[in-house]
C-alpha cells in the first residue's frame, strides 16, 4: 500500500476542505429559502461535514502520533527495534531517522560503558588485596568482596557509610588521617596489626585520588600479610631454636679438645695436627652459632639498648686501637678525621660492635701501606654521618646490594679462609636500625669502599 | 547552618568511635601485656592511657560548644548527652587497662602464679561487651545494647569463682597471697570494665528510646 506523506495528506485536506465548501454552496444556491438553508445546512454539518472533519484530523496527524508512540517505546524499551521509516523523503520522515539514529548511538554508548564498568567490576571482585575507596569526609564511596573479607563485613555494611563506624579500628583510623593530611603528596604505606578485631596483619597503601573532577578522596589498598609474619617469626624462632640447641655439645666437644690437645701438647704426634684442625673449626662453628643466636635475638626484639652520649673521634681510637697489631702487620694507617665535639647517642657497646665489624672488614681488603680513614658529619636533620673508609680491592657493584644478606660472600673462597662467617654485616645492618640509623655501602673496585653509618645525635 | 549542624554531629560521633576503637585497643593490649608478660607492652598502654585523656576532654568540650551553639532539642540532644557520658566511661574503661598493666608489671617480678585460663574468658567477654555496646551505639540499636545487658551476669560469675580459686591458693600458700591478690585485682577490673560496657548500652538505650533504663534492670 502507498503511503501518502505528510505534505501529501495536507494538500489532499485542503483539496477536500475546498471541495466541501463548493458543494455546499451549490446545494444552498439549489434551496434558497432561509428555513431549507437552516435545516440544510444543520443536516450537512452534523452528517456530512462533522465526521469528515475528525476523519480528516485523525488521517492527517496519524504519522505524528505514530512517530510519538514509537519513539516512547524506543525510550522504554531498548531491545524495541527502531522506528520503522517509510518511503517518502519529508521533514517528518526526516526525523524518524535522526531519532533512529540518536537511539542507535545511545544504546552503543550504554553498551559500552557497561562493557568498561563489569571488566573493572570483574577485576576488583577477583583481585586478592582488599580496596576501599574513600571521600573527602571519610566516608566509604566503594569497597571490594577481599576487603569486605578482610574485616568480616557483609553486603549491607559498606558504602555510604563512615570508616569508623564500619571498621572501628584505631591504627587504620590514624593511617587514614595522616593520608589526609599529606595531601596530594602521594602515597603512604603502613603496617597495622588488626587487633582487637582479628588476628590479621595488613600491609596497607594509600593514596590520594581524585574521583570526578571535584570530589578528592583516598583509595586505600590493603594486602594481608599475617601468613608471610607468621612465617617469618617461625623463622626467626627456629634460627634462634637451632643455635641454642647447637651451643650445648659444641661447648662439650670444644672442652674435651683443649683438654685432648693441652695433654699431647709435650709430644707431639700426627693425630695432633688433627685434633688441631678440629679445634680450629670447632672455633669456626662457636662463633657462627654465636652470631646466628644473636642475628635472631635482635630480631625477635630481646636486645635492648642502653642508649649514652658517645663522643666519636675518642671512640674511634678506642676503636683503631684494637687493631694495632695487625695494621702495624700489614703496614695500613688509620686515620680519624672525625671532629672533636661531636657525639652520637647509642649503645657503646652495640656501637663497638658496629665499628670493630667495620674495621676489621676494612682492615682484611685492604692491600699493604694502605690507610683507613674515619670521617663524620651531621646532617641538618639531627643525624650523624660517620664514614669508614679505606684503600682497598672494593666491591662489584653488583654485590653492593646484596651485601648485609646473610651468608652472602662477595669472594666465598677467600673470605672463609680469613674466618668469617658471613654474618657480620648483617649484624651491623641489624644493630644500626636497632639504633634508629640506617647503613649505606658504596664501593669502587681497586680503589676502595666507604661505609656510611647514620646515628642520631639526640 | 543545617549543613553545620548535621557535620558537627558527624563529627563528634566520629570522635567517640575513634576513642572507642583506641580504649578496645587498650584493653587488648594491656590483657596481651598481661598474660605475655611483656613489660614493654604493659608501660606502652600505660602510656597511651594520656591520650585517651585528652581525648575525654576533647569531647566534652566539642559537646558543650555544640550545645552552647545550636541548643540541640530532641533527639540531638540525647545524642550529645549519651555522647558526654559515654567518652566518660570509657575514659574509665582506659583508666582501668592502665591498672591491669601496673599489675601486670607487679606480677612480673615474680614467677607466674598459674596458667592464666580464666582471667583471658573473662577478658574475651568484658571485650565483646565493650565492642557490642558501641556496635549498637553506630548503629542506634536498642535491641542490641539490651543484648549486653544480659551479658554482664556471666562476667561477674566468673570473677566469682576465680576468688574462690584464689583464696584456695592463698589458704594452701600463703608465699602467694602478694599474686593471687594483684590476680584477684586483676578479675576486678575486667569485671568494673563489663560494667562500663552496660553503662555505654544503657546510656544507648536512652539515646534511641529516650527511656532512661539505669537502675532499673
Amino acid at each position: 500500500m502507498l503511503i501518502p506523506s505528510f505534505g501529501t495528506r495536507l494538500t489532499l485536506f485542503f483539496l477536500v476542505a475546498t471541495a466541501t465548501g463548493i458543494s455546499m454552496t451549490i446545494f444552498l444556491m439549489q434551496y434558497s429559502t432561509a428555513m431549507a438553508m437552516l435545516i440544510g445546512g444543520g443536516i450537512l454539518g452534523l452528517f456530512v461535514l462533522f465526521p469528515m472533519r475528525t476523519w480528516l484530523i485523525c488521517w492527517l496527524t496519524r504519522p505524528i502520533v505514530d512517530l510519538h508512540e514509537n519513539a516512547k517505546r524506543l525510550i522504554h524499551d531498548e531491545k524495541q527495534p527502531l522506528i520503522p521509516i517509510g518511503p517518502n523523503d519529508d521533514a517528518l520522515t526526516q526525523l524518524g531517522q535522526q531519532l533512529n539514529q540518536l537511539a542507535t548511538r545511545s544504546h552503543d554508548r550504554i553498551h559500552a560503558l557497561e562493557t568498561e564498568r563489569a571488566k573493572i567490576t570483574a577485576i576488583l571482585d577477583g583481585m586478592v588485596e582488599g580496596v576501599i575507596a574513600l571521600n573527602a569526609q571519610g566516608h566509604i564511596l566503594f569497597m571490594n568482596p577481599s576487603a569486605r573479607q578482610i574485616f568480616e563485613l557483609d553486603a549491607a555494611q559498606g558504602e555510604g557509610q563512615s570508616l569508623l563506624e564500619v571498621i572501628r579500628h584505631r591504627g587504620l583510623a590514624d593511617l587514614v588521617d595522616q593520608a589526609q593530611s599529606r595531601g596530594k603528596d602521594g602515597a603512604y604505606h603502613g603496617e597495622i596489626e588488626l587487633e582487637p578485631l582479628s588476628h590479621r596483619i595488613l600491609d596497607i597503601t594509600s593514596l590520594p585520588v581524585p574521583f570526578g573532577s571535584s570530589t578528592k578522596g583516598i583509595l586505600l589498598v590493603l594486602h594481608d600479610i599475617t601468613t608471610l609474619r607468621r612465617l617469618e617469626r617461625m623463622r626467626v624462632e627456629f634460627v634462634a631454636n637451632v643455635s641454642h640447641e647447637l651451643r650445648t655439645p659444641l661447648t662439650a666437644i670444644k672442652g674435651y679438645l683443649e683438654t685432648v690437645l693441652d695433654e699431647t701438647a709435650a709430644h707431639p704426634s700426627p693425630h695432633r695436627k688433627f685434633l688441631e684442625v678440629a679445634n680450629t673449626h670447632t672455633e669456626r662453628l662457636g662463633r657462627l652459632v654465636d652470631d646466628l643466636l644473636q642475628l635472631s635475638n635482635i630480631e625477635t626484639g630481646k636486645v635492648s639498648l642502653r642508649v649514652s652520649p658517645v663522643p666519636l673521634n675518642e671512640f674511634m681510637n678506642d676503636i683503631s686501637a684494637m687493631f694495632t697489631k695487625d695494621a702495624v702487620q700489614k703496614k695500613v694507617t688509620f686515620i680519624n678525621h672525625i671532629p672533636v665535639s661531636l657525639q652520637v647517642q647509642a649503645d657503646r657497646d652495640r656501637l663497638t660492635q658496629i665499628f670493630v665489624n667495620l674495621v676489621d672488614n676494612a682492615l682484611k681488603h685492604t692491600p699493604e701501606s694502605g690507610t683507613i680513614s674515619f670521617t663524620a658529619h651531621l646532617e641538618p636533620d639531627g643525624i650523624a654521618i660517620i664514614q669508614v673508609q679505606d684503600t682497598g680491592q672494593g666491591i662489584p657493584s653488583t654485590a653492593l646490594p646484596r651485601l648485609t644478606e646473610r651468608f652472602y660472600r662477595v669472594d666465598t673462597a677467600r673470605s672463609r679462609e680469613q674466618g668469617g662467617t658471613g654474618l657480620g654485616l648483617a649484624i651491623v645492618k641489624h644493630l644500626v636500625q636497632l639504633h634508629g640509623g640506617h647503613l649505606h655501602i658504596d664501593s669502587e673496585p681497586n680503589k676502595g669502599t666507604t661505609v656510611h653509618v647514620a646515628l642520631p645525635v639526640v | 547552618m543545617q549543613r553545620h549542624f548535621d557535620e558537627e554531629l558527624a563529627d563528634l560521633k566520629g570522635k567517640i568511635l575513634r576513642m572507642g576503637a583506641l580504649v578496645e585497643e587498650q584493653i587488648t593490649e594491656a590483657m596481651k601485656a598481661l598474660t605475655e608478660r611483656n613489660e614493654d607492652l604493659a608501660r606502652q598502654v600505660i602510656e597511651n592511657d594520656k591520650r585517651v585523656n585528652t581525648m575525654d576532654v576533647e569531647i566534652d568540650e566539642a559537646c558543650l560548644e555544640f550545645m552552647a551553639l545550636y541548643q540541640p532539642a530532641a533527639r540531638d540532644l540525647r545524642f550529645i548527652t549519651t555522647a558526654m557520658k559515654i567518652s566518660t566511661e570509657l575514659e574509665r574503661m582506659s583508666d582501668l587497662a592502665e591498672n591491669i598493666c601496673e599489675r601486670a608489671l607487679e606480677l612480673n617480678t615474680e614467677p607466674q602464679l598459674k596458667p592464666y585460663i580464666d582471667i583471658p574468658i573473662m577478658a574475651e567477654r568484658a571485650m565483646a561487651m565493650v565492642r557490642e555496646s558501641l556496635d549498637a551505639f553506630v548503629k542506634g540499636d536498642a535491641a542490641l545494647a539490651r543484648k549486653v545487658l544480659g551479658d554482664d551476669d556471666s562476667v561477674d560469675d566468673l570473677t566469682e569463682q576465680l576468688f574462690r580459686e584464689l583464696l584456695s591458693f592463698m589458704i594452701e600458700t600463703p608465699q602467694t597471697i602478694s599474686r593471687a591478690i594483684r590476680l584477684s585485682f586483676i578479675a576486678k577490673y575486667i569485671e568494673r570494665i563489663a560494667d562500663h560496657a552496660t553503662n555505654v548500652a544503657e546510656l544507648v538505650v536512652y539515646m534511641v528510646e529516650g527511656k532512661i533504663i539505669r537502675h532499673t534492670v
